[in-house]
């Protein structure tokens, strides 16, 4: 009973074993023989199944397609096939001679598919080959997509008996007695491989693979230069990476609920200078008095201009040094670390320059002197002996000029146009650093007397300060008060408290880029020793410049030993 | 004159200068971010090429700059779970990618000095491969990876570190990224490869283009990491099929 219940198994299985090869198209002379004993038959109807044991031959000028399982085997002309085994595990067909194509996939997991030839079996595992054979043994394979595993029908006598022919491979044996050949497949036999072989085909599907070839290498070649495109990018994304460290922005809320938006970029104006300009821009500036609910809560100083559209202000440092500076940001560190570098001269210029023709300008200037080997700020920046007590105070630059006179300011290029009787006017100086007659826009310069106020907040960083000066060294050019409202704001325009600041646990780099520093400057005039709300300039009534720390960060973090050498 | 000209140039004072102020801005990259820095040692020895064509797994291990210099014992394998056309003509090649690295160095420093109370530095990776013949020659391959390290180091309390000026602290830190990856993969000879590809990570933004050259034994190329400490990092390593 066991063994009939095995029968019965073997019975309703063997349909799943078993396959049969087809010929499913064919065009001229084809024909078949069923097993080795029979006579060659001519084909005359499509699908005609072949059985294990038979064979099929083309003549001149004619094709054949056949099917088993799911592969496929093309012949072309004056090609013989002989149907070994057409199992679902096993298909052997044996080339004898001629030129076939083969494609083979939906293989079962140990299942093979092989064709053999006089001289190797190739057992395929891909998708798409050509093998060219003859009755001499000579063998050509070609392997398109896909494996192949070779073996040799006679073991040779030297080298390895098996090996896979991997897919864009070529592999031939032309002289049994020599080595066989392997290389890259021509683009010939791929062509080849890659046109449709199918019997009735016209000749225009032909080459339709191949079109579809070339437009999926076109799209490949479009990836190899998006991906080249890519790196360029990224090799410019490497360098803007290394150019952002000079330039930096923010949008923000200034004090008096503006919104504001800071450009700031490090430039270098020659090889000895570097210049920091910060650009503060605001589509709307309104008017403002200190019962605003943006005051400080101190009294500050009289705004007298109402509100102005397209406001402009800007901020500039320049730092003139001994020595070029290196092109290589990197190279920085151990540049300032030179003992022999030293800055020659220093300008910060603030301006308010809405107006292309009547920049209001403040500046403060430091020259480097060298007895006391230290920046300083007293008569000497605009050329005056300081040869009093008084003369070493401080000096303040500021006036109305155009546009391209701001140069000169930032680029140390005033003097006071009376070196020996300074009436407190500012004109351009010679290359010798002697006074011209070219009088900067309606510039003068005060020298800080004794009269100041200072106002801080108790727990706020802010303060009013306003000093007194007098126009040159001259009591009777008059006086003028420079005055400034300073803040350290946050970007939604609140004053920074000391303790909340001081108590954060937020890190330096955090820190920067929440805060800023906003100074409202003005220059007013005196008034019998006092302060007035008239401003000394009509119809130039203040400065408003925001400074984002981010630049000046990175700048005092690279230059930081110098910084301290030369403070020391 | 040039050899003579090549040899001032090395040994000009502001060849150092210049080296050290790199060597210093590198260091403080490393210090603010070691676990990233790291990631980028241990990502060039991640395999991210598919399993050749006739091979039925690969294996990697790179030379150099993860074993040499940074002490990285490191193994990638790529086991192929699927041949290109095998069932259907359109369904891609499929690998399967895992690598772990260990670096060593780090336990040898631990017990050759006073000043190190512990260090160590492991990752591992696991992703998926697909690739796709374009032509007999050409593939392209996709994936995703997943790819974590951890990096410790605990120095001792009582001093302070320094490198090329810059303090170095302790720190116990772990990065974890998400790539994903596509390239192009080209047969120029007999086992002679070329590729290049991208990986773009997703959790950290981590951008990776990788040039590569390889053959039956060995690898060669560069990787480059448009924002790491080291831009280029050349690569050297074993890649057997099998």
């Amino acid at each position: 009973m066991r063994f009939f219940y095995i029968f019965a198994l073997l019975v309703f299985l063997s349909p799943c074993l078993y396959s049969e090869i087809s010929i499913v198209d064919y065009n001229g002379d084809v024909k078949f023989r069923k097993n080795t004993f029979s006579e060659w038959e001519s084909v005359n109807e499509k699908n005609m199944v072949i059985p294990d044991g038979g064979a099929v031959k083309t003549d001149t000028n004619s094709k054949a397609k056949l099917l088993v399982n799911k592969s496929t085997v093309w012949m072309k002309e004056n090609t013989a096939l002989e149907i070994e085994s057409t199992s679902e595990y096993f298909t052997s067909l044996g080339l004898v001679y001629g030129k076939i194509k083969a494609s083979s996939f939906g293989l079962v997991k140990n299942s093979m598919f092989q064709i053999r030839t006089i001289t190797a079996i190739f057992g395929i595992r891909g998708t798409d080959i050509m093998i060219v054979g003859d009755i001499n043994g000579k063998v050509l394979i070609n392997v398109l997509f896909g494996e192949v595993d070779f073996e040799y029908a006679i073991p040779p006598k030297t080298g390895k008996r098996s090996f896979i022919i991997t897919q864009g491979m070529y592999f031939s044996i032309e002289d049994l007695e020599k080595p066989y050949k392997m290389g890259l497949i021509s683009k010939e036999y791929e062509n080849e491989i890659l046109s449709n072989w199918d019997p009735f085909i016209s000749s225009d599907d032909v080459l339709k693979n191949l079109y579809e070839m070339d437009n999926r290498m076109r799209r490949l070649r479009s990836f190899v230069l998006y991906s080249k495109a890519l790196n360029n990018d990224l090799k410019k994304f490497i360098y803007k990476e290394r150019e952002i460290d000079f330039e930096a922005g923010r949008t923000l809320k200034d004090i008096h609920g503006n919104t504001v938006r800071v450009d700031q970029r490090l430039l270098r104006p020659d090889e000895n200078s570097l210049e920091l300009f910060n650009i503060v821009k605001r589509k709307n500036y309104s008017d403002y008095s200190y019962s605003s609910s943006y005051s400080s809560g101190l009294p500050g100083f009289k705004y007298n201009g109402g509100g102005v559209t397209n406001r402009l202000d800007s901020f500039i440092i320049t730092f003139n040094f001994n020595k070029p500076l290196p092109d290589n940001v990197n190279k920085w560190s151990s540049y300032f670390n030179d003992d022999f570098v030293r800055p020659e001269w220093v300008t910060f210029v603030s301006a308010d320059i809405t107006s292309a023709n009547n920049l209001f300008f403040a500046a403060k200037a430091y020259k480097y002197d060298e007895q006391r080997d230290k920046l300083v700020n007293n008569t000497e920046v605009v050329g005056v002996t300081q040869n009093t007590q008084e003369r070493d105070n401080e000096v303040v630059l500021t006036g109305v000029i155009n546009k391209s006179s701001l140069s000169d300011i930032t680029g140390f290029k005033f003097i006071a146009d009376n070196i020996s009787s300074p009436d407190g006017r500012l004109v351009l100086k010679d290359l010798n650093g002697n006074p011209t007659s070219s009088q900067i826009g309606n510039s003068i310069w005060g020298l800080k007397t004794s009269a100041s106020s200072d106002n801080y907040c108790d727990n706020r960083f802010c303060q009013m300060k306003s000093d007194q000066y007098k126009i040159g060294d001259n009591s009777s050019s008059g006086y003028f008060w420079f005055s400034e409202e300073d803040y350290l704001i946050s970007n939604s325009g609140s004053i920074r408290e000391r303790d909340a600041l001081l108590d954060s646990n937020k890190n330096i780099g955090e820190l920067v880029k929440d805060n800023s520093f906003e100074s409202v400057i003005y220059v007013k005039k005196d008034s019998g020793g006092s302060i007035s709300d008239d401003d000394y300039f009509a119809g130039h009534h203040n400065i408003d410049i925001i400074i984002i720390p981010d630049i000046p960060f990175y700048l005092f973090d690279k230059t930081l030993d110098a910084y301290n050498r030369w403070k020391n | 004159m040039k050899l003579f000209l090549f040899i001032f140039f090395i040994f000009s004072p502001n060849t150092f200068a210049s080296l050290e102020d790199t060597g210093s801005e590198m260091v403080a990259q490393i210090v603010s971010d070691p676990a990233r820095f790291f990631y980028e040692i241990k990502a060039d020895s991640e395999e991210s090429l598919p399993v050749s064509s006739g091979k039925t797994y690969t294996l990697s291990v790179e030379l150099f700059p993860t074993l040499v210099p940074f002490t990285y014992a490191n193994a990638s394998l790529n086991y192929n779970i699927y041949k290109e056309g095998k069932l259907s003509a359109n369904m891609p090649q499929i690998d399967l990618m895992i690598g772990a690295q260990y670096m060593f160095g780090s336990k040898i420093a631990v017990n050759l000095t006073n000043d190190i109370n512990d260090a160590n530095f492991w990752g591992y990776d696991a992703g998926v491969m697909f690739s796709n013949s374009f032509n007999s020659r050409t593939r392209t391959f996709y994936g995703y990876r997943h790819s974590f390290i951890s990096a410790k180091l605990d120095l001792k309390k009582d001093k302070n570190y320094e490198l090329l000026g810059v303090r170095i602290n302790s720190f116990d830190s772990s990065f974890s990224e998400n790539s994903i990856i596509f390239g192009v993969e080209t047969l120029k000879d007999i086992n002679k490869y070329w590729a290049m590809q991208i990986n773009y990570g997703l959790s950290n933004n981590t951008l990776v283009a990788r040039l590569s050259w390889y053959g039956k034994w060995f690898e060669l190329g560069f990787n480059i990491y448009p924002e790491g400490v080291l831009v280029v990092h050349p690569t050297w390593s074993l890649r057997l099929g099998f």
